[in-house]
């Protein structure tokens, strides 16, 4: 089953910012207990916030919900309206909409942003540039919860799982045991687990892809362009045309890129990287909000760099990004991040506001110390486009490398989190992915490797 | 009196029928046609899924979307209302966990390997001097055997042929698309009630069937004659049936294929049961049991809400699920068309998905394997002329005629 990334952006009044937040801030972090039962009882959730980004410039300031689902969005997005009615319309009335709450899912729905990467994606209605990243590909709450019962049951078994004897009678006998129980038999149905993958490699063949894709998705403007100068200065009955036009459109790219980085280093060189620590009282105030589970919420409210080429570069940035992820590496890693359950970076539309919610495992020094250790460049290429980061060279190089201005930096636009709901609050993606294997193995582990292998996913605690 | 079993009704010997039964057995081009252009075809209140995201999702909503098992199991046996053996094809949470327990509880993980040395045990005496030999016949009697021998069921190896294509008919009723009141339906529920009848004969002869026997266990632990006679039945029906269409899919995909062919070989002469398992059932992918199983919608669900290609289903419409072709996704399945035995285990629904996850899983694939094991170790090859079958039972062709080396 596919997730679904809901965004919704609602505008309102700065001023009336204070008494959102407050309403906003009862809600819980984490969620309340009677909202909590309400989330769970629809079954799709997996993460949820509702937070307040701040006027930056201007006198808008705007209500972020964002939710990471199983299955449609859509239906999702009306479950929530209908389960939290009330808090979500009293949120509204404080940012002075007035919303019944019958007339709460459409509203919500509205005002619901599809993120996209590509000209014609954040074009159409609803749309709004941005890029949306799931640690637990094909994972629904469903089999999380089960597969987690699964490990936990099958864990206490230690008359089985321990002492001499091959490892393959040991499974057999987990299986004889978890058969006769009669209602594990999923357990022996192998699912896909995308994130227990091998990784992929980034062959030039795959390079070669990423670049074909992005005809269609960004370049395609260049494209148009060669197709007008050869059809104004060759016929198109030549047999020379196409391979003209392929010409053309190679050396326009050259051409693009060449200015393009000349324009990224001349502005990259008068970058002035903010130097200022964050207050006491700013890193006290999130970090409160922080570790009262296992899980956290990171979000950061950055401001873009003036200019359609900052633009134009975090549009890019973002969907090489995507392509990246969807052919190389880990399905569900980032890089060799492997800790991002959901994650989202958003352009808030009319602003030059980029916001980025990361839902993650453990607690933000190490995710901030995996940014810079392991996915430094993925990182830089979004945040050099934003203001007071640290200096970067060609987008991707430098920026997070640069590791206390960069968690400064972090630390200052981040915000306190407002509300927050995790499924989950307390399981992280690597016991998921214990859990996920734990299943393949009884469903598949057929050798006496496979099954010591499998033996050996009970080595650690649970 | 119920009607006769008529194979004949079964069987497809017309050029029409032929080609019928062809696009059947190939549906990969018009299931991509489809995938591309129109995921969820709509016809009438039939509606076809095709992408992987959505097959997974109609399967997965039993509370939306029924299947026809449990119905179709339980008219065959009217007599008994209340098996709760019925419940394994049913979409309520009670009735199908109550039935699953009592069917695991019968079928032991534990009997596998004694059910793979009754297989082998079957096929090899009969290809012993043997350079030609009608597999499709050979798949169906070792089917019908190892089912016969563990389940303990009063049929003499005269009475086997015709077991076997009762169960293959029984099969066909139970997993097929035939549609309802057809011919072949009347043909297979025929097939059902004389499948009955050996399990009432069984039944009463059950001290004599022996304690390691299904029917022997069931008895000795005193279950009703009719909660076995229609655990059983189904079970036939999944056992002979299902496991006969996928070894004769398995062996035609590895025929046309040479490379899957070598792979295959090269397991066997290995004896490595789990490589050649990978195979069998990577080639099992390329031809499955059926296409897809239907599931008659019982409340309102909009498939793919959200998306552009959502599709309003209204309860009494019919939907199909193509499991074929969500084993195909290319946005699911890394590089589908490729014959990739190592291909994570998860790709391939070839036994089901979800709650109809196939319980005989276990079974099968050692029956699967240890029927096409001995074939494959005397390197089996085809002739072009035998290619083209000159008549299918079902699904699956009557003959398929190979040579051994």
């Amino acid at each position: 089953m596919s997730h679904s990334f809901v965004t919704v952006v609602v505008p309102f009044a700065a001023g009336r910012a204070g008494d959102v937040l407050t309403l906003v801030r009862g809600m819980g972090n984490p969620a309340a207990p009677a909202l909590r039962t309400s989330i769970e009882s629809l079954d799709v959730v997996h993460f949820m916030s509702v937070n307040v980004i701040p006027a930056d410039q201007g006198d808008r300031a705007h209500l972020l919900l964002e939710m990471s689902v199983d299955g449609p969005g859509e239906a999702a997005l009306r479950g929530v309206a209908v389960a939290l009615a009330q808090p979500l319309t009293d949120v509204l009335t404080a940012a002075g909409y007035t919303v019944s709450a019958t007339g709460l899912p459409a509203f919500l729905s509205r005002h619901s942003r599809t993120l996209a990467t590509t000209w014609y994606g954040t074009a159409r209605s609803g749309g709004a540039l941005g890029l949306a990243f799931c640690g637990s590909p094909n994972m629904p709450l469903r089999r999380i919860r089960d597969e987690a019962a699964l490990g936990d049951l099958v864990a206490d078994w230690s008359d089985l799982l321990y002492g001499p004897g091959p490892a393959l009678d040991k499974l057999a006998a987990v299986r004889d045991r978890l058969w006769a129980r009669g209602r594990w038999k999923w357990a022996f149905d192998a699912e896909q687990t995308p994130f227990l993958l091998p990784r992929r490699d980034d062959t030039p063949s795959v390079y070669a892809r990423i670049f074909l894709a992005s005809i269609p998705a960004l370049l395609w403007p260049v494209l148009l362009v060669a197709l007008l100068i050869c059809a104004l200065r060759w016929s198109v009955l030549h047999w020379w045309w196409i391979p003209s036009v392929v010409g053309v459109f190679a050396l326009l790219l050259i051409v693009l890129a060449a200015v393009l980085l000349v324009l990224v280093r001349r502005a990259e060189k008068t970058d002035i990287p903010e130097d200022v620590a964050p207050s006491p009282q700013h890193v006290a105030e999130v970090m409160d909000g922080e570790n009262h589970v296992t899980l956290n919420l990171l979000i950061v409210v950055t401001r873009l760099k003036p200019g359609w080429l900052r633009r134009f570069t975090l549009r890019a940035g973002f969907w090489v990004t995507s392509a990246a992820l969807a052919r190389i590496g880990v399905p569900g890693w980032l890089g060799d991040v492997g800790v991002v359950q959901f994650a989202r970076w958003v352009l808030l539309p009319g602003t030059d506001q980029l916001v980025f919610a990361s839902n993650y495992d453990g607690a933000w020094e190490s995710y901030l110390e995996d940014f810079v250790e392991l996915v430094a460049y993925g990182v830089t290429a979004v945040w050099t486009n934003c203001r007071g980061f640290p200096k970067t060279f060609l987008l991707f190089w430098k920026g997070a490398k640069d590791s206390d201005r960069f968690r400064r930096y972090v630390r200052r636009y981040q915000i306190a989190t407002g509300f927050w709901y995790a499924a989950f609050p307390d399981l992280t993606l690597v016991q998921m992915r214990t859990n996920a294997a734990i299943r393949l193995g009884i469903a598949g582990a057929q050798t006496e490797q496979e099954a010591q292998a499998w033996l050996d996913l009970f080595s650690a605690p649970r | 009196m119920p009607t006769p079993f008529d194979p004949s009704l079964l069987e497809v010997r017309s050029f029409r029928g032929r080609c019928a039964q062809w696009l059947v057995d190939h549906p990969g081009f018009l299931f991509a046609f489809f995938r591309a252009v129109w995921p969820n075809l709509r016809v009438c209140r039939y509606v076809l899924v095709t992408r992987r995201d959505d097959v997974e999702d109609v399967m997965s909503q039993t509370g939306a979307f029924a299947t026809r098992v449990g119905p179709r199991l339980a008219a065959l046996h009217p007599d008994y209302p209340n098996t709760p053996v019925f419940g394994l094809g049913s979409d309520d949470d009670g009735t199908y966990a109550e039935a699953l327990q009592a069917a695991s509880a019968v079928l032991e993980l534990g009997d596998v390997p004694g059910v793979a040395r009754i297989a082998r045990g079957f096929v090899e005496p009969r290809l012993a001097g043997r350079t030609t030999i009608d597999a499709a016949e050979l798949i169906r009697l070792t089917q019908a055997d190892a089912a016969r021998r563990y389940f303990g069921l009063d049929v003499d190896d005269a009475a086997l042929p015709q077991f076997a294509l009762c169960g293959l008919a029984l099969g066909n009723y139970m997993f097929g698309v035939q549609a309802t009141g057809s011919d072949t339906w009347r043909a297979s529920r025929a097939a059902g009630a004389e499948i009955s009848a050996i399990m009432r004969r069984s039944i009463a002869h059950a001290p004599a069937a022996g304690p390691n026997t299904l029917i022997g266990r069931l008895v000795a632990s005193g279950v009703a004659a009719g909660d076995i006679e229609a655990m059983l039945t189904g079970f036939v029906a999944g056992w002979v049936g299902g496991a006969t269409v996928a070894a004769i899919h398995a062996l035609q995909v590895l025929l046309g294929r040479s490379r899957a062919m070598r792979a295959a070989r090269e397991a066997a002469a290995d004896c490595d049961d789990a490589a050649l398992g990978r195979c069998l059932f990577e080639a099992i992918r390329f031809s499955p049991i059926f296409p897809g199983a239907f599931r008659d919608c019982i409340a309102d669900y909009t498939i793919a809400a959200g998306t552009r290609r959502r599709c309003a289903v209204r309860s009494g419409d019919v939907v199909m699920p193509a499991t074929h072709s969500a084993m195909f996704d290319g946005t699911r399945v890394a590089a589908p068309r490729r014959f990739d035995p190592d291909r994570p285990a998860g790709d391939s629904m070839v036994l089901g998905y979800g709650r109809h996850f196939c319980i005989g899983h276990a079974f099968g694939r050692a029956l699967v394997v240890e029927t096409l094991k001995p074939l494959l170790h005397r390197r089996v090859w085809q002739r072009r002329i035998d290619r083209l079958p000159p008549a299918y039972f079902g699904t699956v062709p009557l003959t398929l005629m190979v040579q051994l080396r």
